[in-house]
């Protein structure tokens, strides 16, 4: 039975919550999540998965107060003894495959995803490959490349697997900066460019060893720029996470093409 | 009283050049627009142009960019495509005519030629052949990036209430079968030249005019209100197929260009001229604002040449002035004076994008 192991931010934990409907004869996935602030303290190391000590002080948070932050991490820390059975770490080599979910591979590149799939611009192949190296390049997204590539290097598989994009309500409550996500209500021709970064997206993560794992083509709108509504979380101001119905779609998604990738030889 | 005694300072030599410290010198132009910061402004044509657009946004005022790179890439990488070089990415267009021949296609009233280079698998756009730093991938990449920029530049005349052109050269390169107009020509950053196939025009008075004439009809005809601003770029050429010296196909070059502009200002309200050719070209300013190779124009001359255009609007509107994000301190004389005696001897050639710099590649040494 094949043993992978699924980490990554709330994304992660969104997916988890419908695993026992998608138990598999021949595969066990073991997930993993820290929610957002807690995830900037989950490293690799040595080809093994740590968590760092909780600061001092908790960051100050407009919404969040620092008790929630400590609870978010003693729950995560908890999580992580669990799973690792009381080893406080996961080691790498234990699993037959890795995936990172969601915000994962650097909050930068999570950012880029967001914002290149929802763009009015057409841009050319080449320019979004070198957007993507700018990304890969950037501080986070390049740690957590150069924390995997020992495990990579060694023959460890990594996948990796962009979080779902915002649903339609979001786009009112986006920052200035942001305000590209607004163009949501797009002309059709916009449809093609977020499959036009895919590839881009795959091949750059191929030149570092990570496997690009799309999401499914159905938890998208027409435009192909927003979650669709249909598959929108229940919490009020949650634009980004699943409902059930979402969830069991992209689980889905990650265990069969996750599957049917390691069935394949590599390289 | 005869005439000469009615008029101001500005008309005499002695007084407004002979009497002043070069750096002095002001009122070069008389502004007909009240460009407001708040109104948008697009900028296309020679090298030169693209200093223009940055100094507007610069100073607070609204360079109209229809053709954005995506948020998130950072300014260099943004630059390298050519992103916030020209309101749109059209590339360099040094002609009245190939600024018509992009008008004709991006408001449909002609076909873009099926024409593409490809060298090494990989893809030129004849039309931009640079504006990519390696080409695209694929003849489709190609054809949807320059639909894109099309619409962007159909965009760009539909928006702006101020479109500046600098006029660049009469030297052209044409396809002699289907009558297109490369900005380059064919073989020197991609392609190849077929002897047959491509042909040199050098444009005259009449050509250009009537090119500047048709096109600016065209524009209005989507954009009543559009009114237009001319500027001969300074840049002299960087090779001639003239046979004539280059000094002297510059020279004759740039004064079509100039008189073209001068008659088109006289004749009609709705056009301007801006002098940064003079400034730059004057016997004024001894040839301080051009590096060693008496070509590429110093970022001292450049920051004088739009300090020289916002000071002239502000002083004819001084509401224009104030709305504006202040300029910089402007240094005294002799502070400016010093900043180009000191200039570096290799220093860069103000950032400028510039297409035609390709012609110099292909000088051979007379010793050779």
């Amino acid at each position: 039975m094949r043993k992978i192991l699924v980490y990554g931010d709330s994304h992660v934990a969104n997916i988890a919550m419908v695993a026992p409907q998608l138990m598999q004869p021949d595969a066990r996935f073991i997930f993993f999540s820290a929610p957002g602030p807690v995830s900037s303290l989950v490293f690799v190391e040595d080809c093994c998965l740590k968590l760092k000590p909780a600061p001092a002080r908790w960051p100050n948070h407009p919404t969040i107060a620092p008790e929630t932050f400590q609870q978010w991490y003693e729950g995560t820390q908890a999580q992580l003894r669990k799973i690792s059975e009381n080893n406080d770490y996961l080691d790498f080599s234990k699993f037959d495959a890795v995936i990172v979910y969601g915000g994962g591979l650097g909050l930068i590149l999570n950012s880029a995803w967001w914002k290149l799939s929802t763009l009015s611009v057409r841009c050319s192949q080449p320019f979004l490959m070198d957007m993507l190296e700018e990304s890969f390049n950037s501080i986070k997204a390049s740690t957590w490349l150069g924390e995997l590539k020992p495990f990579i290097e060694t023959g460890g598989t990594v996948f990796y697997m962009p979080p779902p994009l915002l649903n339609e309500q979001g786009f009112g409550e986006v920052e200035e900066a942001d305000q590209n996500l607004k163009m949501l209500r797009s002309t059709p021709e916009n449809a093609n460019y977020c499959r036009d970064f895919l590839p881009a997206l795959s091949v750059a993560l191929a030149k570092r060893g990570v496997r690009l794992l799309n999401l499914p083509d159905e938890l998208f709108d027409s435009s192909f720029r927003a979650t669709k509504s249909s598959f929108k979380f229940s919490k009020p101001k949650d634009f980004a996470h699943l409902n059930e119905e979402g969830a069991l779609l992209v689980l889905g998604n990650l265990i069969a093409k996750s599957m049917e990738q390691l069935a394949k030889p590599k390289g | 009283m005869n005439p000469y005694q009615r008029l101001p300072a500005t008309a005499f030599w002695k007084l407004s050049v002979a009497q002043k410290h070069m750096f002095d010198i002001s009122d070069l132009w008389d502004p007909k627009f009240n460009i407001k910061p708040q109104d948008k402004v697009a900028t296309f044509g020679s090298c030169f142009a693209q200093h223009i657009g940055r100094a507007l946004n610069k100073r607070g005022f609204n360079w109209l960019i229809s053709e954005h790179a995506p948020a998130g890439c950072s300014e260099a990488l943004a630059k390298r495509y050519n992103y916030g070089v020209f309101t749109a990415r059209t590339g360099n267009i040094y002609t009245a005519s190939l600024l018509k021949q992009w008008t004709k296609w991006a408001l449909g009233l002609e076909t873009p030629p099926e024409e593409v280079w490809q060298t090494d698998g990989r893809f030129f756009d004849p039309f931009r052949p640079t504006i990519e730093p390696n080409g695209f991938e694929s003849l489709d990449d190609l054809l949807k990036t320059r639909q894109h920029t099309l619409a962007c530049f159909r965009r760009a005349i539909e928006q702006s209430s101020y479109f500046v052109f600098t006029l660049g050269l009469t030297e052209s390169w044409h396809n002699k079968t289907h009558g297109h107009e490369y900005p380059l020509c064919p073989g020197t950053a991609a392609g190849e030249f077929i002897e047959d196939e491509h042909v040199f025009i050098n444009q005259k008075f009449g050509d250009i005019k009537t090119s500047l004439l048709e096109v600016t009809e065209l524009m209005k005809g989507v954009n009543s209100n559009l009114k237009f601003i001319f500027t001969v770029s300074p840049v002299p050429l960087a090779a001639t197929n003239s046979q004539r010296h280059v000094a002297v196909a510059t020279m004759a070059s740039k004064s079509i260009l100039r008189t073209v502009a001068d008659e088109l200002v006289t004749d009609y309200d709705d056009f301007d001229y801006f002098p940064s050719y003079e400034i730059i070209n004057s016997p004024i300013f001894k040839g301080a604002f051009f590096e060693p190779n008496l070509r590429a124009v110093n970022h001292y001359g450049v920051d004088f040449v739009m300090d020289q255009f916002f000071a002239c609007l502000g002083s004819k509107f001084p509401m224009t002035a104030t709305e504006a994000v202040p300029a910089p301190a402007a240094p005294s004389p002799s502070q400016e004076a010093k900043k180009v005696a000191e200039a570096p001897s290799i220093t860069k050639e103000a950032d400028e994008v510039c297409d035609e710099i390709i012609l110099e590649s292909y000088a051979k040494s007379e010793q050779a």
